[in-house]
């Protein structure tokens, strides 16, 4: 009978152990899950733009080539008689830090810091047309091969 | 390493790790028919019969030349992780997109199509 008793004495001098070490902790956890966070989000919009080839060509080439090739444009705008065409993607990569301290709550009151940095890089290529539709001007940039973090010069 | 750090560190893992995951998709206006395009003929079909065939378009712009009717669908797909401290997430926005060019008497003289839209996909958030 003895036996049995310290056996379960044991049991329970463990699980008290574990609770000991743990509550605090989880409890911790539980706080801090509330008032820290910190988010990571990566935004992908459109299909890859590539650069233009030799089958571009200013002056010959035709707004029919151009469609047939590339095909429908993200956007057309109109430019002062001038057709624009815009192919875009568009990678955006946003990282935000918040901090609040959920427990004051309860008092009505509420104290939050909240940080974030985001950028979003454009692959763009914009083909000029004339009334007569034929390529004017190509423009192309290769933004998404930036870094996220901006190298700096010394 | 003794069993009270053992412990010590699931216990930590155990908290931190705790969280959920979640993905969602999203659609935006109706998704285009590819088959319609057989029906048009350039330097013929009028924006009437565009429309009728198409519906209304998303956007209407007026060109140099004419005017152009953008006919749009994206399908647009995210996943996301929230650890108890962290959260990541990934959104992949894909267009299907078809623009018809009218002349000035609202006549299709060209038109461009694109069907990405499936290409939309689940990504890694991390």
């Amino acid at each position: 009978m003895e036996t049995r008793f310290n056996f379960f004495l044991k049991i329970w001098r463990a699980i008290f152990k574990v609770l000991v070490i743990s509550m605090p902790i989880l409890i911790a956890g539980r706080l801090l899950g509330g008032c820290v966070t910190y988010q990571v989000v990566r935004n992908l919009e459109g299909t890859d733009v590539v650069a233009p080839g030799d089958e571009f060509q200013v002056g010959t080439t035709t707004l029919e080539d151009t469609l047939a090739l590339l095909g429908a444009p993200t956007t057309v705008v109109e430019l002062e008689g001038q057709d624009l065409l815009l192919y875009q993607q568009i990678v955006m990569r946003q990282k935000r830090l918040s901090v609040g301290l959920p427990l004051l709550n309860a008092l009505g009151t509420n104290i939050s810091f909240s940080g974030s940095r985001g950028r979003a890089n454009y692959d763009t290529l914009a083909l000029f047309f004339t009334p007569d539709r034929i390529l004017r001007q190509v423009v192309f940039e290769k933004g998404t091969s930036q870094p996220y973090k901006k190298p700096t010069s010394k | 390493m003794n069993s009270k750090s053992g412990k010590l560190i699931v216990l930590l893992i155990l908290t931190f790790v705790s969280g959920c995951f979640g993905f969602g998709k999203n659609q935006d206006y109706q998704p285009l028919d590819a088959g319609k395009l057989e029906k048009l003929v350039k330097g013929q079909t009028t924006a009437t019969e565009v429309g009728a065939l198409f519906g209304a378009p998303s956007q209407v712009v007026k060109m140099s030349n004419g005017n152009a009717y953008i006919y749009t669908h994206s399908v647009a797909k995210g996943t996301a992780v929230w650890l108890l401290l962290v959260s990541f997430g990934n959104y992949d926005k894909q267009y299907d997109q078809i623009i018809f060019f009218f002349d000035n008497n609202d006549i299709m003289t060209h038109y461009g199509a694109s069907f990405d839209a499936r290409d939309s996909s689940y990504g890694n958030p991390f």
